[in-house]
């Protein structure tokens, strides 16, 4: 059915494509771009996986491949208007490429922090950010639909968005992984 | 950098994720991003959390079941030297972005729509999916490796060849199940998401499947069916529905019936073969149509268009394409089904406008003004729409007033009985009964006839149910959450000449909304729907004044759906 470089190829993938597309996020900051971009960066991957060498991590050879198609779609002027300028996208990558040297697991580390703090949300603001992100509405959906200001609305986004980071940063201090 | 640079730093970032960011601020972020350390660490962090939040809350993609990550790990192979992702909880679902790495290898773009793979079983507001956890009891076994949606395509991708290629399709093999969603399978078979279907005839006895052909034509079969895929371009329909949707580059796929073939002109079609007849409907594109016993009498069908086909002859339906007949993908995200173009024939996504449906009869279809009508107060089972249960002019005068097919009554206030022409839903009204201005459509600063806006008018006295059933059975994988609509009275805006009408909502009969509002009034409508929902009623009332100056306006009125079932 399947030769075995291609099943552990999607071992690799599956368990580094959260990663790889919050990396592919961070470089063209659209979720469809970023969507696109990693999704074009498996193909690259799987196609080229035989110059893959097992004896090292897999991590560090997959967002490469994130970074120079992230790097491709940029130059096809397919990103979008809020686009990272080149130099603040190369200096992301280099801080990328030297967090992967220093603390390797920390993304994955806070993601993993990120789930149980989305865990403690208060009911009203889970329901918010179920409105915005499971069900895809757009701030100014969500302030027409509930009447609130939008203005306002923006804020309280702000504001979530710093307390769970708030979270993150408590929990891997109780886990000592700060 | 200072907690104040750092707060600057969080505004901005969360001001590029809900894209209110100014010119001015955007300079200002690449700024900061190429000079300063701190705030490019902070950036990241924002930004991956961004990234992970859809997946975390249960947003529109696809879920992966743990079994196979449990199966994966457990690979005594696999190197995990880097992250040790542990396995989630038995009970929990890991959400990937498997969906859209699936069409770039089958090279498919109607596979661009998210394709969830065996959604959990309740809302998927997942605790946290990746925490560490003690590990879960363990499976092995090729077919697990299978469930992942990901993992399949690039499983499938690796033996292109042999799957997805004309030359060389698989001896044994038929096609793979994309998508499962309660199928179940005659002669005790059973095929979960990712398995193969071996060639011969096939059994769905219910539920849906949407499965993969070699060569990149995707079907979604409905239960019951029988039917075996021939070749990579060829299936025989023997009972029961399916819709093809065939990529632009695969030519000469046909569906074969024993009534004749359906032949692909570049399309998405659906078929259905009941009691020896052969329904065909188009969605997109074209097919022809090819009696068995007349093989050069071709008929030509376009999008839009629906038609009979017959051993000896086709005839044109004169209804044209309903795509509520079908279900054309199974979905699995979030929804949120578009009310207009439900009463316009739609499936509710599909933006179809200026749907009319008398109240008189539930009869759906372009109509006529018809001026002030008097209501009998009975039911009327809707004929044409599967969505629509039936219509009613309510007038609770002499009792409980029938509210579904299901025979269930409510008590209604008494109305004068009568009201205007139809329900429509679309952008612009028609100009209905003794008019002699637009309806308006302006509810609160919001215009629902702009593009982005859709509207559904009502005039008292008038009800209208839904069949909740049948847009279930359209949308099979995922869930009914709520009705949801801005209402508002559009006739008269001066409070001074406001005139009182009235809004229930009833789920087989049992209230669940009550508003008495007039003129001025505009109002969200928030109605949370339940799995035991089968019909769900929207009645307008005159509010015993008459149901002159009563037009009612929904706007943007949807069905709103969550993953899963």
């Amino acid at each position: 059915m399947a030769d075995s470089s291609t099943e552990q190829f999607v071992r690799f993938f599956v368990a580094h494509e959260a990663e790889l597309y919050s990396y592919a996020f961070s470089l063209m900051a659209n979720r469809e771009e970023a969507k696109d971009v990693t999704q074009e960066a498996a193909v690259t991957m799987w196609q080229q996986f035989s110059e893959f060498d097992p004896a090292r991590p897999f991590r560090p050879w997959a967002l490469r491949y994130v970074y120079f198609t992230a790097l491709k779609f940029r130059k096809q002027s397919r990103a979008s208007r809020y686009k990272i300028s080149d130099e603040a996208v190369e200096a992301l990558a280099e801080a990328v490429a030297a967090e992967e040297e220093s603390s390797p697991t920390i993304t994955q580390r806070r993601l993993e922090a990120l789930g149980e703090c989305i865990d403690k949300l208060p009911a009203q603001a889970r329901r918010l950010m179920t409105q915005r992100y499971r069900q895809g509405h757009s701030i100014q959906e969500i302030a027409k639909r509930s009447g609130r200001n939008l203005n306002s609305l923006y804020k309280t986004f702000e504001k979530m968005r710093a307390a769970l980071q708030e979270c993150i940063d408590a929990v891997l201090f109780e886990q000592g992984a700060t | 950098m200072s907690p104040d640079e750092s707060n600057k730093m969080a505004a901005l970032v969360s001001a590029l994720c809900d894209e209110h960011l100014t010119s001015a601020q955007l300079d200002r972020l690449n700024l900061l991003l190429v000079t300063d350390r701190s705030a490019r660490a902070q950036y990241l962090r924002y930004m991956s959390a961004e990234a992970a939040y859809e997946r975390l809350l249960g947003g529109p993609s696809a879920s992966v079941d743990p079994e196979t990550f449990i199966s994966i790990s457990d690979d005594p192979t696999a190197d995990d030297r880097q992250v040790a992702f542990d396995a989630p909880e038995p009970t929990q679902k890991l959400s990937l972005h498997d969906a859209w790495v699936l069409p770039a290898i089958l090279g498919s773009d109607e596979l661009l729509e998210p394709d969830p793979l065996e959604l959990p079983a309740t809302p998927p507001v997942r605790k946290s999916s990746m925490r560490r956890t003690s590990p879960p009891p363990r499976q092995r076994g090729s077919k697990a490796l299978f469930r992942c949606s990901a993992a399949a395509a690039l499983l499938i991708a690796s033996g292109l060849a042999a799957w997805f290629s004309f030359q060389h399709p698989g001896p044994t093999t038929a096609a793979i199940v994309l998508q499962s969603v309660t199928a179940q399978w005659g002669g005790n078979k059973s095929f979960h998401s990712g398995e193969t279907l071996p060639v011969g005839q096939l059994d769905l006895e219910s539920g849906v499947a949407k499965l993969g052909l070699p060569g990149g034509v995707t079907m979604v079969v409905e239960g019951p069916a029988k039917f075996e895929v021939n070749s990579a371009t060829g299936v025989s329909l023997l009972r029961g529905k399916l819709v093809a949707t065939v990529p632009h580059d695969v030519h000469g796929f046909a569906v074969n019936t024993p009534d004749g073939s359906v032949i692909d002109l570049g399309t998405q079609f659906g078929v259905e073969v009941l009691d020896g007849q052969t329904h065909t409907e188009v969605f997109q594109g074209q097919v022809q149509l090819q009696p068995r016993s007349a093989a050069d009498s071709l008929t030509t069908l376009s999008a839009g268009q629906a038609a009979e086909l017959f051993v000896s002859a086709a005839t044109i339906d004169p209804a044209g394409a309903k795509s509520q007949h079908f279900v054309r993908d199974p979905g699995g995200g979030a929804l949120s089904l578009d009310i207009a173009d439900l009463v316009a024939g739609g499936d509710g996504t599909t933006h179809r406008r200026n749907g009319m449906i008398d109240p008189r009869t539930g009869a759906a279809g372009p109509m006529p003004i018809m001026g002030l009508i008097d209501g009998d107060s009975a039911y009327h089972r809707g004929s044409s729409l599967p969505v629509i249960d039936g219509c009613f002019i309510p007038n609770g005068e002499h009792g409980p007033v029938q509210v579904d097919s299901a025979g269930h009554r409510f008590e209604l206030p008494p109305t004068d009985g009568k009201t205007y022409d139809f329900i429509f839903s679309g952008n612009h009204v028609p100009r209905p009964g003794n008019h002699k201005s637009p309806i308006p459509t302006i509810l609160g600063n919001v215009d629902y006839s702009s593009p982005d806006h859709w509207l559904v008018y009502f005039h008292a006295n008038v009800g209208l149910t839904f069949d909740l059933a049948a847009l279930r059975r359209l949308h099979p994988a995922s869930t009914l959450e709520q009705l949801h609509a801005v209402v508002g009275n559009v006739y008269n805006k001066n409070p001074k000449d406001a005139r009182p009408t009235e809004l229930f909502v009833l789920a087989d009969g049992v209230l669940r909304f009550h508003r008495r509002f007039s003129g001025p009034d505009v109002f969200t409508l928030a109605v949370p729907l339940s799995d035991s929902d089968r019909a769900l009623s929207l009645v307008i009332t005159d509010g015993g004044a008459g149901n002159a100056g009563d037009d009612i306006l929904l706007g943007d009125p949807a069905f709103e759906m969550h993953a899963g079932q």
